[in-house]
């Protein structure tokens, strides 16, 4: 009976032409001509162009003679003398990092003075600026030697138009800055460490090696793991960008249908004629339900297979695309569900309409579908990442930008929070108005 | 007692569009209700129907009440909507197929049971086109095909033949004499004299929300046996010809419509003379004078003073 629901409404949209098109011809078309002009802004190319950055150190040598390193180090044996060469991470984070080939493919960087960068921020020629502080070099010296690591400090300032490549950078800056505190950066730097100071190779040496020994081989996967999704990052390009986008927008549409047929079958009494029969009101929406979710997994399966046929675009892990696909689904189909309550609850108000006319494509502007939600303020970015279509977008980029699924979680299980709270009301709804239900 | 409907009411806001219906069908009984447009005969078959809940009285079937019972009903019901509640993008087989599931019509009895149905309203050679694509008389069939797939008990049609040709109409009611041969019990609504005279065994005539008149045929028209209705055709057309004939003795109502006049008047009373008198004072020409005895047709003219089709 159930099942004979949900046939009867996967069948009506199929049929149903002018649905077709909004809901598969339009989206694909708007991420073709969405994503074909912002590819056209970044140079021509479809991929991210390089991102301008300025370099400011501001760093002093770092030294051993600083008294908590002594201590540290000494423990009632004799003291050691200073290091012979400087300590630079800085060069540090340029070359190992900076002059990597994955990121040179997205960050154009250049040295400068604090005043020349900040002017060429100002004149918007460059995106962010990152200072080095005078105790950078201290600050990291410390945290690698004590056991209490301290919080290693960059400075960032950023261009407040650029969200997306802001993300680049700070997610850049974090990773670099996180695996110094965690005392790993190679073991190279601190072989050489080492080599350019011989009593700390014995003193230290010793001390460190049993900890660097257990932490490195796992700290170095995590920093390897920082790096590809870096380079999944290099890899989204508007065609990607769009397609989740789009297909998150227009989910939403497909959702809004379920109050365009119930109003339909409410104007045939053909859902009148349901109700004088064996069926209840709980076998038409449960079989709603399906066909929504069903309809919705097959709408997000062509529209990104739409994008890869034709644009051969990077899906990330084919199976976390197909659980978000599946959990968005859920959203959508119980947002149908709503809608559809609300429809029979309250036919006069064509709340169909509304939806597709003023709540999707503020929704959609809110989720980020057009542009980035990194560019808005941080309460309104909290608020689109979380509402349906906003989470839905957040994981399915991050699916392409190969963040492994764990890190979406929260994205997820905002979806389902969505959907959970649209069914609430549903109940709500359906219990208020006991002669249509 | 199979159906049995007490102190029905329901109101819209504060319109009262159904008021103190009381009546009791039996098993097997074909009742008609009767009632121009907009007297309340859909409103109460939608309440005998579990669709809309009654403001106040209740409703019983087989002695338990449907408001608080309702799916006892819904497993042996028919119902045919007065509108033509079908999905005009399906073919009339998916349309027949998803209703028969609605009933829980078993599946292994499904295909014949579609069928029969079919065949009963005469569409097996259009079964699988789209519904869009039939005419208006083959819709409505199709409508009540839909209700028939489950063999129900009580069969409730709304108007079931506004709106088609004769072929199709004379189909339907053949149709409806048949399944009532057959034992279904069936509630017939129409605001057509003859379909009502030609099926049913007992009418109610509606009116205002009220059931102004019940009975068998022969005891409705007993209500106007004392009555003869005389015919008038005459020209040009006067207010105050219809007027002055009004205020004559022995005349109970003077129904105008265009340039004839459907008088009743008393039986035996003689008032030739005096319609004539009238006429030459007023210079109108009588073209065509009929005395007629009084058909069901007459009876609600009798209780309202208007005719079924104007009301
Ligand atoms: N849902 C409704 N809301 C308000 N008024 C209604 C509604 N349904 C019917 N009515 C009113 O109730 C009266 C009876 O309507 P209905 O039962 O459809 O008459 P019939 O079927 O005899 O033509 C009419 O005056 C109609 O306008
Ligand atoms: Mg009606």
């Amino acid at each position: 009976m159930i099942i004979a629901h949900t046939i009867k409404d996967i069948m009506r949209m199929i049929k149903d032409r002018k649905a077709l098109l909004i809901i598969l011809l339009m989206p694909a078309v708007l991420t073709i001509l969405l994503g074909a002009s912002v590819g056209k802004l970044m140079n021509g190319s479809s991929k991210i162009s390089s991102i301008p950055i300025a370099i400011v150190d501001q760093t002093s040598p770092a030294s051993l003679d600083d008294p908590s390193i002594q201590s540290f180090i000494t423990q009632g044996e004799s003291p050691i003398n200073s290091p012979q060469e400087d300590i630079e991470f800085v060069s540090l984070f340029l070359n190992e990092v900076l002059e990597n080939k994955e990121v040179k493919n997205l960050i154009d960087y250049q040295v400068l003075s604090i005043d020349e960068a900040m002017q060429l921020l100002d004149a918007n020629k460059i995106t962010a600026v990152i200072t080095f502080p005078e105790s950078f070099n201290q600050d990291v010296l410390q945290a690698m030697v004590m056991s209490s690591p301290k919080q290693v400090q960059v400075q960032m300032k950023q261009n407040p138009n650029e969200g997306l490549q802001n993300e680049i950078v700070k997610g850049l800056v974090q990773s670099y800055t996180n695996q110094l505190s965690k005392n790993v950066i190679t073991k190279n730097t601190i072989v050489q460490l080492m080599n350019d100071n011989a009593p700390i190779r014995k003193e230290l040496g010793e001390s460190m090696e049993e900890a660097m020994n257990q932490s490195f081989s796992s700290d170095r996967k995590e920093f390897y793991t920082e790096r590809k999704s870096l380079q999944g990052l290099t890899s989204i390009n508007g065609i990607q960008y769009y397609t989740a986008g789009m297909a998150v927008m227009f989910m939403l549409y497909l959702a809004s249908y379920a109050g365009l047929y119930v109003k339909d079958e409410m104007r045939m009494h053909t859902f009148q004629r349901i109700r004088a029969s064996k069926s209840s009101i709980w076998d038409v929406l449960v079989g709603r339900f399906l066909s929504a979710l069903c309809l919705s997994f097959s709408q997000l399966v062509i529209l990104f297979s739409v994008s890869k046929l034709l644009f051969s675009i990077s899906w990330g892990n084919v199976w976390a695309l197909l659980l978000i696909m599946l959990v968005s689904s859920i959203g959508v189909a119980s947002l149908a569900i709503c809608i559809s309550v609300f429809t029979l609850h309250t036919p006069k108000v064509d709340i169909t309409n509304i939806f597709q006319s003023v709540l999707i494509p503020f929704l959609a502007m809110l989720g980020g579908s057009f542009i980035s939600t990194a560019t808005l303020p941080e309460i309104i970015q909290e608020i689109g990442n979380n509402i349906i279509n906003g989470a839905s977008l957040q994981a399915f980029v991050g699916v392409m930008q190969g963040v492994p699924i764990q890190q979406l979680s929260g994205s997820i299980i905002a979806v389902l929070l969505n959907g959970v709270v649209f069914l609430i009301i549903s109940a709500f709804l359906v219990f208020r108005k006991k002669e249509v239900f | 007692m199979f159906l049995e409907i007490r102190d029905l009411h329901k109101k819209f806001h504060k319109h009262c569009a159904v008021q103190n219906v009381n009546l009791s069908i039996d098993k097997g009984e074909v009742l008609g209700l009767l009632g121009p447009n907009g007297a309340g005969k859909s409103t109460t078959i939608s309440m005998i129907s579990t669709l809309l809940l009654p403001t106040d009285g209740d409703i019983l079937f087989k002695e338990t009440s449907v408001v608080e019972k309702p799916q006892q009903i819904r497993d042996i019901l028919g119902y045919v909507p007065q509108e033509i509640a079908l999905y005009p993008e399906f073919t009339a087989l998916e349309n027949l197929h998803f209703f028969a599931k609605m009933y829980k019509v078993p599946r292994k009895n499904r295909v014949d049971r579609i069928q029969e149905v079919l065949q009963l309203v005469g569409l097996t050679d259009r079964a699988t086109e789209k519904i869009e694509t039939y005419s208006g008389g083959m819709k409505r069939r199709l409508n009540i095909a839909c209700a028939l797939v489950h063999k129900p008990e009580l069969l409730i049609l709304d108007e079931p033949t506004v709106g088609i040709d004769p072929q199709s109409r004379n189909h339907i009611l053949q149709m409806v004499k048949q399944l009532s041969k057959d034992g279904m019990t069936i509630i017939y609504t129409s605001h057509y004299m003859e379909e009502v005279e030609f099926l049913c065994d007992r009418i109610a005539i509606m009116d205002n929300g009220e059931i102004i008149a019940l009975g068998t045929k022969e005891a409705l028209t007993n209500v106007v046996e004392q009555q003869d209705v005389m015919t008038i055709r005459a020209i040009p057309v006067k207010t105050t010809f219809k007027e002055q004939i009004e205020q004559l003795e022995d005349v109970t109502y003077v129904n105008c419509k265009d340039n004839s006049y459907d008088i009743g008047i008393k039986q035996g009373a003689d008032l030739l003379p005096e319609v004539f008198t009238i006429a030459q004072n007023l210079e109108v020409r009588i073209l065509h004078v009929e005395v007629k005895t009084p058909r069901l047709e007459d009876v609600f003219l009798y209780l309202t003073g208007k005719t079924l089709r104007d009301a």
